[in-house]
């Protein structure tokens, strides 16, 4: 398995977070996390990322143990993340936000070849290139934030609700971009409150909640889910 | 006869508020990247003179190289005080980085008083014999060469932060440490350098003041808090706030000695930021970091 979580136990002093929380993904496809607010999945993606420290239990990504690595060590070793918020630094400007997402690799070549890449395909940030990323509207710093992610040149995408906060047409954009970067090869976990938009792409989906996996399946099987329904889709 | 004094002690404020920049400008680095207040700051640069002190009385080199062996040799130790003292509390509240650098400062005033004994030194430049007057204005060749020194200190440090790979790595921790870590930017590598640069810019400042006055054990803390106020003033980051800030105390210092009376010199800081909290809490630059 490209990615394997095995009884994930996390949390921030004595509140718990994450209890035991098992993912897995395949190398290509598109692996969704949702659940309401609160429930554990900003959490989990920051063990993923080495950010916090797992309590217990094993992260196993493209056939090695990551979990007790630095955050520096994981960026080079394939897994990336587009942190919920967005997170560009905003007294930076654009090209500065993408240079700085590729500091994990050696070659100034491979650096500069994505920095052209990130700009034919958004060209609004090659068009915003020497402008401070504060400046930018949340559907551009959302797009900056998912191509600097992109610059580590990943193999694993963590995407952490990258929808939150945008208008529909954004929304869409951004759908196709995530479809746009399985197809490239890129493996993605995608964090989602919209839980609509998140089953229609996904290929396996789990549900989360209060740091419990409750539910799991195809995303399209979800989709058709009572509970699932119910809960998360108002429907 | 008013107007010399007034040039004269404007001068001389100025070179002092250079040297208060190179100070100040690490404290703040150290604010902004690690979010701790290093109230050891001050004995940093008290270490870095004793450095430079030696390196001239008992190695005899020339003044520039002792400088630049107190700047490789506080900022060493700067990394490793980092590695051993800071390290381990970094992220944790202000208050354990203010009551751990209160510990540190005493103990490093205290270790040079038991090995250096309180007697002033003076760094002997070599410099100070040859000077010139201008109008009556009093300047020592030592003086320029020092002044100088810290315009090209403060300018490469500006260029390394706006542009080297490292330095921008500064700027972005001190913006979003989390989104640093996620970007694969190696955090603990970046605080050891910051300490590095910081302990570095105290000490040269150090070995200028001991060649201007004198080099002692107590000479740090008075200086630690110059330099918060100095901060405070300039703005956390703000590298021109901090600079700005840092002459105007010079200023305010050498003037209120030359024309009120030299035996308050110290008070003169404490009071302008007393006034200017008071007139102008936005503080001068008027933002955050
Ligand atoms: N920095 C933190 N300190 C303490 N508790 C936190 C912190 N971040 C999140 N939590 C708690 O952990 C739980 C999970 O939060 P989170 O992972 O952010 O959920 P989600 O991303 O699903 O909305 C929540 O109960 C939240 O209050
Ligand atoms: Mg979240």
């Amino acid at each position: 398995m490209f990615l394997k979580v095995q009884d994930l136990c996390a949390g921030y002093g004595r509140i718990q977070a994450l209890h035991n929380v098992s993912i897995e993904a395949e190398k290509g496809s598109i692996v969704t996390l949702i659940g309401s607010n609160g429930a554990g999945k900003s959490t989990f993606m920051m063990c993923l990322s080495g950010v916090l420290r797992p309590t217990s239990g094993t992260i196993e990504f493209d056939g090695r143990f990551i979990h007790g690595l630095h955050p520096e060590k994981i960026v080079a070793a394939g897994l990336s993340q587009c942190p919920e918020g967005r997170r560009v630094w905003p007294k930076m400007t654009v090209k500065e936000n993408l240079e700085m997402g590729g500091i994990s690799v050696k070659d100034p070549g491979v650096v500069s070849e994505r920095l052209d890449m990130a700009f034919s395909n958004f060209p609004i940030l090659a068009e915003r290139r020497n402008q401070l990323a504060g400046s930018l509207s949340g559907g551009e710093q959302q797009m900056l934030a998912i191509a600097r992610a992109l610059m580590s040149g990943p193999k694993l995408l963590l995407l952490d609700e990258p929808s939150l906060g945008l208008a529909p047409i954004i929304v869409e954009k951004v759908v196709e971009i995530i479809k746009k970067i399985r197809d490239g090869g890129t493996t993605v976990i995608l964090v989602e409150q919209n839980a609509f938009m998140a089953l229609s792409i996904a290929d396996y989906a789990y549900v989360l909640e209060t740091g419990h996996v409750v539910l799991s399946g195809k995303g399209s099987d979800l989709l058709k889910d009572d509970s699932v329904r119910k809960s998360y889709l108002g429907v | 006869m008013m107007l010399t004094v007034f040039l004269q002690q404007t001068l001389n404020g100025i070179i002092l508020g250079c040297i208060y920049a190179l100070i100040a400008l690490g404290l703040s680095l150290i604010f902004g990247i690690l979010e701790t207040a290093n109230f050891a700051h001050g004995e940093f640069y008290m270490i870095g003179a004793f450095i430079g002190f030696f390196s001239t009385s008992l190695l005899g080199l020339p003044f520039f190289i002792s400088i630049l062996v107190a700047m490789a040799g506080m900022g060493l130790l700067g990394a490793v005080i980092e590695r051993v003292v800071f390290r381990p509390i970094v992220g944790k509240p202000l208050i354990n980085s203010m009551l751990l650098s209160f510990g540190l400062s005493t103990a490093l005033a205290n270790l040079a008083l038991f090995l250096f004994k309180p007697d002033p030194r003076k760094i002997e430049s070599g410099l100070s014999e040859f000077h010139f007057d201008v109008c009556g204005i009093f300047m020592t060749a030592e003086r320029l060469s020092i002044l100088v020194l810290c315009v090209v200190l403060v300018c490469l440090l500006s260029w390394f932060i706006q542009y080297t790979k490292t330095g921008k790595s500064m700027r972005a921790i001190a913006q979003d440490r989390t989104a640093a870590e996620l970007a694969g930017i190696n955090v603990r590598r970046i605080y050891s350098v910051t300490f590095a640069i910081s302990g570095a810019l105290a000490a040269a400042a150090g070995t200028m003041v001991g060649a201007m006055f004198y080099v002692q054990p107590d000479m740090g803390l008075a200086v630690t808090l110059k330099s918060f106020i100095i901060i405070t003033l300039g703005g956390i980051g703000q590298i021109k706030g901090v600079i700005f800030a840092a002459i105007l105390i010079g200023l305010v210092e050498s003037l209120g000695g030359g024309f009120i009376s030299y035996a308050y010199k110290d008070a003169y800081p404490f009071i302008l930021m007393l006034l200017l909290f008071i007139l102008k809490p936005e503080g001068l630059a008027g933002g955050g970091k």
